[in-house]
């Protein structure tokens, strides 16, 4: 079977070129904003995902981390610990500061961590150590080099200086760093002697984290028990709330105008070949053939402009990985099927336009010059 | 009615209504024979295109009936057309037509494939009316790397694709250079005489006469007899003696298409008289 | 002889003649303009297309500069001359400050030259409004002293402890109105006043008494920031202040804002370039398409022209024309556009601000040339590396 689509679409390298960039452009809006806002929800999340908590204890109404202040009295650490299932129970301290060096300062999440219970601190440490003794900090390697410092070099937080242990990774974001200090340290600095921010979870092996979450907001009064997945998702949902109409807007403009790339390459397209529409029409070609050859011209064009589109988003995110680490690019399938369902939508509005053309055209004008 | 590839019963065609409307074809009846080839000649704005239109179920007339192979086609609703198109006539263009995103041998494939004729067995019968058509060896070229002549080659290997009973040509050689366009014309024939197909060729060409089996004249949208013609000796037009204005000269009658023509001629005779057998051009 | 473009005959003529003079200048026949209108659907949906794009780059840069001016609303609009903050805090939004109230209340007030200090607890926290999450900056504040909300467009400021004022666009948006109670960070509040200007889209700022906040973060003896007014008569007061405070920064309000700014700035600048530069290509593709297009489907009137002696030069220029007139057209569709979407949005979604600005609407035009420049390439080679002898082969 002879595809007159592809063969016409193909037949104008320039123009082929020209119209997929444009389509590819196009989704690539939709695209290149949704992986902003994917890879900000991942490296939000990042620090809760990787403590190896099952449970999340905060104060009563305190369901996020980010942007917000949890303050609990360390008794409630012994009132959760004596809830059965408990395995045992980590205060952490948190608050927003900057970090600086000789060179700059970088604003950082300071955490104060039991660095002996190895739980509530960094993750992934690449250089030094996280087993820290009085004035000395965990600090994101990236933040650092940017700072100009390194493991024993000194930088000031929280009004006092420090000394780098170690360097972590997984922990710069958007908005800023990770610098992780003794929790003592954090307590005295801030005068906090009676005060924990969260309280870290572990369950006895085989317990639900669910049931053990309902188990601590049923026996410990005035705080908020989350099970992991649960407090990432409400992290999560302060970004998807905070961006939702951004995010309808850009979709909605990303689409009209790969709905316009492609609407004009069919269009296009399909008027530079009206002619020879006429001749296979006067040849005996039934106009919903010629429908479907408009259809087929548009679908080819989204789907190359898609996978163009894809193809330079992931280009984008590596790019972005090697050049600004604090904003990552997340392609989700997700988003591809949306950009794909979207792309689907254009391809059949796009060919209207000319469907009409072709439709009306009569086959007899062949004959008269 | 099984002599005849085609017939039209007292065709006519109006367009627009009221003071506009305007009648192309008037009342015109046809039979071709299978085999037949049938040159319609006239001038421009006679109605020849329209007539053809209609014969090739590209038009339906006002009133009158056309009949292919047996079946009516006048009658027939808008969406049945393409089919009548497809399997019962072949179209050759002056403009060749071909188009140009395909290769030689998709062009012929294309209208196969149209017709329900697909995969292989396209490809091979494409093959085969090229190869018979001595384009064996530019299947895979380009309509742009073609010489006029090969493009309507591969125009009437195209029309030939379906097995079609008539072949409608519209100017086929107007394109093309008196030897290419004797080539073709002896295409034509061979396509009437070898395969008994219909050719109904429109053309202001002089020389198809020679391979047509009958010239009809249109003018009006009317056939007029060839012998009621003549030719005005000052511009060469072809006119029709009943209408043309007259002038008497040496006892022969002379016709002209205007008065201009025949004050002309009135003026200085002998200039014209000499060469007045011979047609002018178109 | 062929029609030529969408020419008439006089003016075909005319035409032959100027292209073999001068380039320029009045009476020549509108040739590029003839071609783009030529094809008014194409012309439309390629115009269309950059006023998208132009519309999407101003939308942008307006959307950025309404959030700077929403995030500073609080520093523009707070009588304040200084700013005592926790030392190495250099500004409002990023950091949490913290510093004893008493201490540095008290060491301020001491200072020749300064009339009024007034604490300010301010810290991030997401409230739950009808089950969605509402990021704010909860400022608790002296009502005596000055810090609450500057423009009150219902009710009062707060005097009890659980008074809250609230920002009136984040008030409606979730049903919210003057005596309904909310929650936040585990304890109720009852509405008592609704503010203006207090909202963007990312924060908005609610209002309570500094030892209700204080109370919340379990930090009865702290505070964030302390806001200094001065006599404008004296002099060197922010020396006497720092030497005063040794164990605190005091900041200008000018710095706070432009630390803010650069913060935001920061965050956003990268996503924003990228999807500036994705529209500007975007738009550059479409006018090159049509470009593209309207220059192929004439390719033999190309030929015609070069044929009868036009050169490449002026042939670019007929090119470069078309581009630059779709562009033209799509920049002040895109300009229409931001400003009835500024207006639709400033109804519907007054959290968000839009601030276009003479400056963008220069750097815009800067692109949508760019842009038509761009666009002008492939056709204007294509057009160049035609053969004139083509015209006369069939």
């Amino acid at each position: 079977m002879v595809s007159v689509a592809r063969r016409n679409l193909f037949q104008d390298k320039v123009r082929l070129l020209v119209s997929t960039g444009g389509v590819a452009f196009a989704l690539l809006l939709i695209l290149a904003l949704d992986g902003v806002v994917e890879g900000s929800l991942t490296q939000i999340t990042a620090y809760i995902t990787n403590t190896g908590a099952d449970v999340y204890v905060a104060q009563s109404g305190v369901r996020t981390m980010h942007m917000s202040a949890s303050a609990l009295p360390l008794t409630a650490a012994d009132e959760v610990s004596a809830v059965d299932g408990v395995e045992s129970v980590t205060p952490i301290l948190y608050t927003t500061n900057p970090v600086e060096s000789e060179e700059g300062r970088s604003l950082a999440y300071i955490i104060g961590f039991h660095s002996e219970l190895g739980i509530g601190g960094p993750w992934d440490v690449v250089e030094g150590s996280a087993d820290l003794s009085p004035g000395e900090v965990v600090f994101d390697a990236t933040a650092a080099r940017r700072l100009g410092v390194g493991v024993g070099d000194q930088v000031s937080l929280l009004g006092r200086s420090f000394v780098i242990r170690g360097l972590s990774s997984g922990t710069f974001t958007i908005t800023n760093s990770v610098a992780f200090i003794r929790f003592d340290d954090f307590a005295r600095l801030r005068d906090l002697p009676r005060t924990a921010s969260y309280l870290l979870v572990s369950l006895e092996p085989g317990i639900d984290p669910a049931v053990g979450a309902r188990a601590i907001q049923a026996r410990v009064p005035e705080i908020e028990a989350m099970t992991r997945g649960e407090f990432e998702a409400e992290e999560g949902r302060v970004v998807r709330d905070m961006t939702a109409q951004i995010m309808v807007v850009m979709n909605g403009a990303g689409f009209v105008i790969g709905l316009i790339a492609v609407a004009l390459t069919i269009y296009t397209a399909t008027l530079a070949k009206i002619g020879e529409y006429g001749v296979l029409k006067a040849l005996g070609a039934r106009s919903d053939w010629l429908y479907r050859l408009v259809f087929e011209q548009a679908l080819v064009s989204v789907t190359l402009g898609a996978g163009t589109a894809v193809a330079l988003a992931y280009a984008l995110s590596a790019i972005f990985g090697l050049v600004l680490p604090e904003v990552p690019l997340r392609i989700t399938p997700t988003s591809i099927a949306k950009v794909a369902i979207g792309g689907g939508v254009i391809a059949v509005l796009s060919a209207a336009l000319p469907v009409r053309k072709v439709g009306r055209l009569d086959p007899a004008t062949v004959f008269r010059r | 009615m099984s002599a005849h590839a085609l017939v039209a019963e007292n065709v006519s065609r109006r367009f627009g209504v009221g003071r506009t409307e305007v009648t192309a074809v008037r009342d015109v009846s046809l039979k071709v024979d299978k085999g037949e080839i049938v040159l319609i000649m006239g001038p421009s704005g006679s109605g020849k295109t329209t007539l053809l239109l209609m014969l090739g179920a590209l038009l339906r007339p006002s009133s009158g009936s056309i009949w292919v192979d047996g079946a009516e086609t006048s009658s027939l609703k808008e969406q049945d057309l393409p089919e009548i198109r497809l399997k019962h006539f072949g179209f050759i263009f002056q403009d060749f037509n071909l188009l140009s995103a395909l290769s030689v041998r998709e062009n012929v494939e294309v209208v196969l494939n149209l017709a329900g004729v697909k995969g292989r067995s396209a490809r091979d019968r494409a093959e085969a009316l090229l190869t018979d058509l001595d384009l064996g060896g530019r299947l895979d070229f380009q309509p742009s790397q073609l010489s006029g002549g090969e493009k309507q080659r591969v125009a009437i290997a195209r029309a030939l694709a379906n097995d079609p009973a008539v072949v409608l040509a519209d100017e086929p050689t107007a394109n093309l250079d008196s030897h290419i366009g004797q080539e073709v014309m002896r295409l034509l024939r061979k396509i009437a005489r070898e395969q008994g197909r219909s050719v109904i060729i429109v053309s202001h060409d002089e020389r198809i006469k020679d391979i047509a089996d009958r010239v009809l004249w249109l003018e009006d949208g009317m056939f007029k007899s060839m012998s009621e013609r003549a030719f005005d000796p000052v511009c060469g037009m072809s006119v029709n003696q009943a209408d043309a204005v007259s002038a008497e000269y040496e006892g022969a009658t002379n016709y002209f298409c205007a008065r201009g023509c025949r004050d002309e001629f009135l003026a200085e005779p002998e200039r014209f008289t000499r060469s007045s057998a011979t047609p002018g051009p178109d | 002889m062929r029609s030529l473009f969408a020419v008439c005959k006089k003016e075909e003529r005319d035409f032959v003649k100027n292209a073999a003079g001068s380039r320029d200048g009045a009476g020549v026949v509108p040739l590029a303009r003839r071609n783009l209108l030529r094809d008014r659907t194409r012309l439309l949906i390629s115009v269309s297309g950059v006023a998208l794009s132009v519309f999407l780059v101003l939308l942008l840069g307006g959307f950025e500069k309404g959030m700077f001016r929403q995030i500073t609303a609080y520093l523009d609009n707070t009588p304040a001359d200084y700013y005592v903050a926790q030392v190495g805090v250099e500004n409002l939004q990023g950091s949490t400050s913290i510093i004893p109230r008493e201490d540095t209340l008290q060491r301020a007030r001491e200072v020749e030259g300064v009339i009024s200090a007034a604490p300010v607890l301010a810290q991030h926290s997401v409230i739950e409004l009808d089950g969605e999450k509402v990021p704010t900056f909860m400022i608790g504040y002296e009502p005596t002293e000055g810090g609450g909300p500057w423009k009150l467009s219902r009710g009062r400021g707060v005097e009890a402890a659980d008074d809250v004022v609230l920002d009136r666009v984040l008030a409606r948006r979730h049903g919210l109105d003057l005596g309904d109670e909310l929650e936040i960070m585990g304890r109720s509040f009852r509405v008592v006043g609704l503010s203006d200007e207090t909202t963007s889209w990312m924060l908005s700022l609610v209002f309570m008494r500094h030892d209700t906040a204080a109370a919340l973060r379990q930090a009865p003896e702290a505070t964030s920031f302390v806001l200094i007014g001065v006599d404008p008569g004296s002099e060197g007061v922010l020396d006497r202040l720092h030497g005063a405070l040794p164990n605190a920064d005091v900041l200008t309000r000018q710095e706070l804002a432009a630390n803010d700014i650069a913060y935001l700035g920061g965050i956003f600048a990268a996503p924003l370039q990228v999807m500036v530069f994705i529209s500007l290509a975007v738009g550059a593709l479409l006018v090159g398409l049509t470009i593209y297009s309207a220059t192929v489907e004439r390719v033999r009137e190309y030929g015609v022209l070069k044929a009868m002696g036009m050169r490449n030069r002026a042939l670019y220029a007929i090119v470069i024309r078309q581009a630059l007139g779709a562009t033209t057209l799509g920049f002040l569709g895109g300009i229409v556009l931001v400003v009835t979407a500024g207006r639709v949005i400033e109804t519907q979604w007054p959290q968000f601000l839009v601030v276009v600005g003479w400056s963008s609407i220069l750097s815009a035009a800067g692109g949508a040339l760019a842009m038509a420049l761009i666009a002008a390439v492939l056709p204007a080679r294509y057009v160049g590396s035609l053969d004139p002898a083509q015209v006369f082969r069939r």
